[in-house]
């Protein structure tokens, strides 16, 4: 379970660099990390995001559903995917 | 002469919007940056008589720094501080007007708006239709200033004038296929977005398809409109002409300005625009900007309008990107300019300030003096401090980002006036994002 959560945070981190255009954050992201106030992700860049998130974990968000605490904690975000992830199902 | 009443709500578009409006995706929840409420300073009266509405104090060092420079004008606000306006929960400007309309008497310092704006002539950045009027000034209407402000109506308006304005209005569930006939990438707006959000560039096909599944679940839980898909220009430079359509329907051109974005992000404005104007003026330009407006008149509105327009990379002059019928942050910088009378290159910058405690402005005023970045009387160069509020709330508010907004006049370029001014906020344990 902990090693799937490794995963989980790992690939979002890649995901995170490639959005925010910035190799730097590379291992940046743990479990309390709050991708708005840490990352700065913006409006424009949460878009973004949020489809390439769709993307690699093979999930479709219902955007005016979504919960905008669920990226205030990348914890929150990883049971956000898991409970939404046909696979983890 | 009684002054007028100056007011600014900068978010004015969340408050024209239809509900039922097609969005783009955008999380539950994901609101406007709260520090936007409190940048309603540096909207600044012309005349000394004037009053300068906030909802918070202006700060007095900030005050007393404008007047030093010529800056007078009579200031009063909503709360009497912004821990006032912490405890009841950060109202905004249609928040405070709702509260009006209540009769919410408690809250005497709403009794106290409700007076001073039914009583005065009022000059607001962006009309709002439930703000209290006094019983002689007359405001366009709410749906006038939706079909100025809404970017579906300016297309087609356009589209029917036959000006330039390249885009097509996405408004009915058999519309979303006209996506897949764009060129990537493209760009999707809402009806009533604005710099930073409501915007999203498109680059391939894969996002066309998610993006459509998106508005078809939208259009069968009842929504319609509100978007338009306009292709990607190839720009050479952003500007913006400011305007005023008075309510008998003249048309008056206020200024122009260059403005300086970063991707979908506003940077700043430059309002030493000579060569520009030099270009444009060989154009048709004022030819199709002064029809739209007589039009959005015709439709009803009148007041400020910003429209925004860009030269391509190949030397065309395309005039209309998007119509701000309100002010701007152009007419903003054009306010300060007249209202300190300054020459020469004149810039507006604004900056994302992370802090980690109330900021002392009186400490910053004195560093940049001392730096001699401080633009003071007499001086030839320097930069005048335009908003401060954001970055004095106390930080267990849990507002720990605010904007610093500026003007630079004189000849050293934009990237030494950052230096200097981070260096300053780093003294005192903040920076510029």
């Amino acid at each position: 379970m902990e090693a799937q959560k490794v995963n989980y945070l790992s690939e979002i981190n890649e995901l995170l660099c490639t959005v925010k255009n910035d190799p730097s954050l590379a291992g940046q992201v743990t479990e309390q990390s709050n991708f708005i106030e840490d990352f700065g992700i913006d409006s424009l860049d949460i878009v973004d995001f949020m489809l390439e998130l769709e993307s690699q974990f093979d999930i479709e968000v219902d955007f005016d559903a979504f919960d905008f605490d669920n990226l205030t904690s990348a914890k929150r975000l990883v049971e956000y995917i898991r409970s939404h992830s046909v696979t983890e199902a | 002469m009684q002054g007028h009443v100056y007011w600014a709500h900068l978010d004015p578009e969340a408050s024209w919007n239809c509900a039922n409006n097609l969005s783009l995706p955008s999380p539950m929840g994901a609101k406007s940056a709260l520090h936007l409420a409190l940048l309603d300073e540096m909207f600044v009266p012309a005349r000394s008589e004037d009053i300068a509405l906030t909802m918070t104090p202006k700060c007095q060092a900030l005050h007393e720094y404008h007047i030093s420079l010529g800056g007078h004008y009579r200031i009063q606000s909503v709360f009497d501080s912004a821990e006032a306006w912490l405890a009841e929960n950060t109202p905004s400007w249609p928040n405070v007007f709702s509260l009006i309309a209540q009769s919410s008497e408690s809250y005497c310092h709403f009794s106290k708006v409700n007076v001073l704006l039914s009583s005065h002539f009022q000059t607001p950045y962006a009309y709002l239709s439930n703000a209290p009027t006094a019983s002689e000034q007359t405001l366009p209407d709410l749906k006038a200033v939706q079909f100025a402000n809404s970017k579906s109506t300016i297309t087609q308006l356009c589209q029917h004038m036959e000006i330039p304005c390249a885009g097509i209005v996405i408004d009915q569930d058999k519309d979303l296929h006209k996506l897949h006939e764009l060129d990537y990438p493209y760009v999707l707006k809402e009806a009533f977005g604005v710099s930073g959000k409501g915007a999203y560039l498109v680059k391939e096909s894969r996002i066309t398809e998610r993006l459509q599944r998106h508005f078809h679940k939208q259009i069968d839980s009842g929504k319609h409109g509100g978007l338009i898909a306009q292709p990607w220009l190839d720009i050479e430079i952003d500007f913006s002409s400011q305007w005023c359509i008075d309510g008998d329907g003249e048309i008056r051109f206020l200024g122009l300005c260059q403005v300086v974005n970063s991707g979908f992000r506003f940077a700043g404005i430059d309002l030493s625009c000579s060569a520009l104007m030099h270009t444009i003026e060989r154009s048709h330009y004022f030819e199709h900007v002064r029809l739209l407006l007589s039009a959005l008149f015709k439709h009803g509105y009148f007041g400020p309008v910003c429209v925004d327009s860009a030269i391509l990379k190949d030397g065309t002059v395309y005039p209309v990107i998007e119509v701000n019928a309100r002010e701007s942050m152009g007419s903003i910088a054009m306010r300060w300019q007249q209202k300190l009378s300054l020459n020469g290159p004149i810039r507006l910058r604004q900056y994302d300030v992370q802090y980690q405690s109330a900021i002392q402005l009186e400490d910053i005023l004195s560093k940049l003096s001392k730096q001699g970045t401080l633009f003071e009387e007499g001086a030839a160069d320097g930069v005048v401090p335009l908003t401060t509020a954001s970055l004095l709330l106390p930080t267990d508010s849990n507002l720990a980002k605010g904007r610093w907004v500026q003007l630079e006049c004189g000849a050293q370029s934009s990237e030494y006036y950052r230096e200097a001014l981070s260096l300053c906020l780093s003294e005192v344990g903040a920076s510029l994002l």
